[in-house]
């Protein structure tokens, strides 16, 4: 399987916390409404002491406005903090697509990938970005955010084209994982990278590079971006992650050619 | 392939509550409750009180006939969010619903950005999955309905009220059953500060609605190799009745051939308003009908779909 979209960039941003970022009005009370009916406490410090920043803030950082794209497709696996934009609107440009997907953790920009493929295949969308985004101003205590950076938020956006210089030789979703080190071992038998960037809960894998443990569904993405920033000969490099939680585990191999072609 | 609607469910919550209700809950004036009932139309909502959401989105999914013994057939599972924070992270409820229908094949995720919008979307989303996995056997299965809140009613232009109905739309790619011929949708980003009810802004989005939501049905319409005369039927959203007679006076579209028998029994349900119209006007439709489907989310996108039955 060879899919149509090809990577042509690769873009991580971090964000720190912004003195000029003042509280966002309501969302606190926002969000004690959405969880009240769950019992979950509430925790408004977590959106006051930490960056607020919106995914509409990161996002018009990372893709500029003029832009070319005919699609965007956000991942994110944390709600955005700030709510009172439309963040489809906001990226829309004069007829871009925008899409977002959510509620599957760490795994949400390999669908958002599969989504962007599906798009392309059909000839009208050739020019895409698949952006993540991870951000921890959430106001209630969550067991499953705890390990995500309280002051460092991260945006990672993929271009892809027809034209990109990284070919994209297969994505894979396997669900209902219980055992995911025989699943990955399959995988990789069948994938044969040469480096393999590998999520926090991913078995371990001799000479993988392992992504940062305080990222959530970012990490292996930004630590794709460092990869490719590396010189070297062609490889084809795999990213994989697992969330543990949903029962997914992912892979996305890139085959990429001899030379350093992508900035960090 | 084409992407084709195989069944749609729905739940409609049993408890009915007026508008003056309804009101009094959201903290609404009086005066804007007996706007709601004579100029837009509306009477009573469906509100859920005692449910979550994933009792919800099962509530309609487990009304599916076709679903039954075809679980592992489901290859995604799509909630068309028009709000996209649900519950606590950790919780859940999506995959909460995919575990209870047992659909532990689906690849789950929410789809948003297209605020109430977003179903139909999702339909296309699930469409073009299912065609570039090229598998004819595979489903989609996309939910649609949300819970309500009173800070949806803060945002919410005041010419609706929300409520918390379901729909589950089963969706292949190939079949012959009410088949997805078209669709166009558009953006426009000039309003994405949702929160924006009064000034310039809200007058504009106010002037360019009937505009935008014209441009979309009749642009949907011709790329289907159409013209309105063709569209036996359509099926709106909820939002009000005013808006619609209104549109179709533009169109030169009769007003009776929009669904409407929904807007003052269900209340406006988030992304699930053509999908409950479509359940509750089947027997208006005969093989061979074309209809067509339409959304407006805030941000603000306007959808349109033209489906053969």
């Amino acid at each position: 399987m060879t899919l149509p979209l090809r990577v042509a960039e690769v873009r991580h941003r971090r964000f720190h916390a912004d003195p000029e970022n003042p509280p966002l009005a309501g969302m606190v009370d926002f969000f004690a409404e959405r969880i009240q009916p769950y019992e979950v406490p509430m925790a408004p410090h977590l959106h006051h002491e930490r960056n607020r920043n919106s995914y509409s803030a990161m996002s018009t950082a990372v893709i500029a406005p003029d832009e070319q794209l005919d699609l965007v497709v956000i991942a994110h696996a944390v709600p955005d903090c700030d709510t009172r934009l439309s963040l489809g609107g906001l990226l829309s440009g004069d007829s871009r697509l925008v899409l977002a997907v959510s509620d599957q953790g760490r795994v949400a920009p390999f669908t958002a990938l599969r989504i962007a493929q599906s798009y392309a295949a059909s000839g009208e969308f050739g020019r895409v970005a698949v952006l993540a985004m991870d951000q921890s101003s959430v106001p209630y205590e969550d067991p499953e955010l705890v390990a995500l950076s309280a002051d460092t938020d991260h945006a990672v956006a993929l271009f892809l084209s027809s034209a990109g210089s990284i070919g994209m030789p297969s994505l894979v979703h396997i669900t209902a994982v219980t055992d995911p080190a025989d699943a990955l071992e399959l995988e990789l038998a069948a994938l044969t990278p040469d480096v393999v960037v590998a999520g926090t809960f991913v078995p371990e894998v001799p000479g993988g590079r392992r992504a940062a443990a305080d990222q959530l569904c970012t990490g292996v993405w930004s630590a794709l971006a460092a990869e490719l920033a590396i010189p070297g000969p062609a490889r084809r490099v795999v990213v994989a992650d697992h969330e543990p939680a949903l029962g997914y585990l992912c892979l996305a191999a890139f085959d990429v050619p001899g030379e350093p072609h992508v900035a960090a | 392939m084409t992407t084709t609607i195989a069944e749609i469910a729905t739940y409609l919550p049993p408890t009915s509550m007026t508008v003056e209700q309804v009101g009094k809950v959201l903290g609404l004036r009086p005066a804007a409750t007996r706007m709601y009932r004579r100029f837009y139309g509306l009477d009573q909502v469906r509100w859920a009180p005692d449910e979550q959401l994933t009792d919800l989105l099962i509530a309609a999914a487990s009304r599916l006939e076709l679903l039954r013994g075809n679980e592992h057939r489901v290859r995604y599972l799509l909630h068309a969010r028009s709000i996209e924070p649900a519950a606590p992270y950790s919780l859940n409820p999506l995959h909460q619903a995919r575990d209870k229908l047992g659909l532990t094949n689906a690849v789950t995720f929410a789809v948003s950005q297209h605020a109430c919008a977003s179903g139909l979307l999702a339909v296309s989303v699930a469409g073009r999955l299912l065609a570039a996995d090229g598998d004819a056997d595979a489903l989609a299965l996309v939910l649609t309905g949300e819970k309500t809140y009173p800070h949806v009613t803060e945002v919410t232009p005041a010419v609706t009220v929300m409520a918390e109905a379901t729909a589950a739309c089963l969706v292949r790619s190939g079949g012959t059953r009410d088949r997805l011929l078209a669709s166009a949708s558009h953006t426009y980003g000039e309003f994405h500060d949702i929160t924006i009810r009064t000034g310039d802004i809200a007058t504009a989005f106010e002037q360019n609605y009937p505009v935008a939501l014209e441009q979309v049905v009749q642009a949907a319409v011709e790329r289907a190799g159409l013209t309105l005369a063709d569209i036996s039927l359509v099926l709106p959203h909820n939002v009000n009745r005013i808006s619609w007679v209104q549109l179709c006076h533009r169109l030169g579209y009769p007003v009776e051939r929009v669904y409407l028998d929904n807007v003052p029994v269900t209340g406006h349900c988030f992304c699930a308003d053509p999908f409950i119209n479509y359940r509750s006007a089947r027997s208006l439709l005969r093989p061979g009908d074309h209809y067509l489907m339409a959304s407006v989310g805030l941000g603000a996108t306007f959808s349109a779909m033209v489906f053969q039955h």
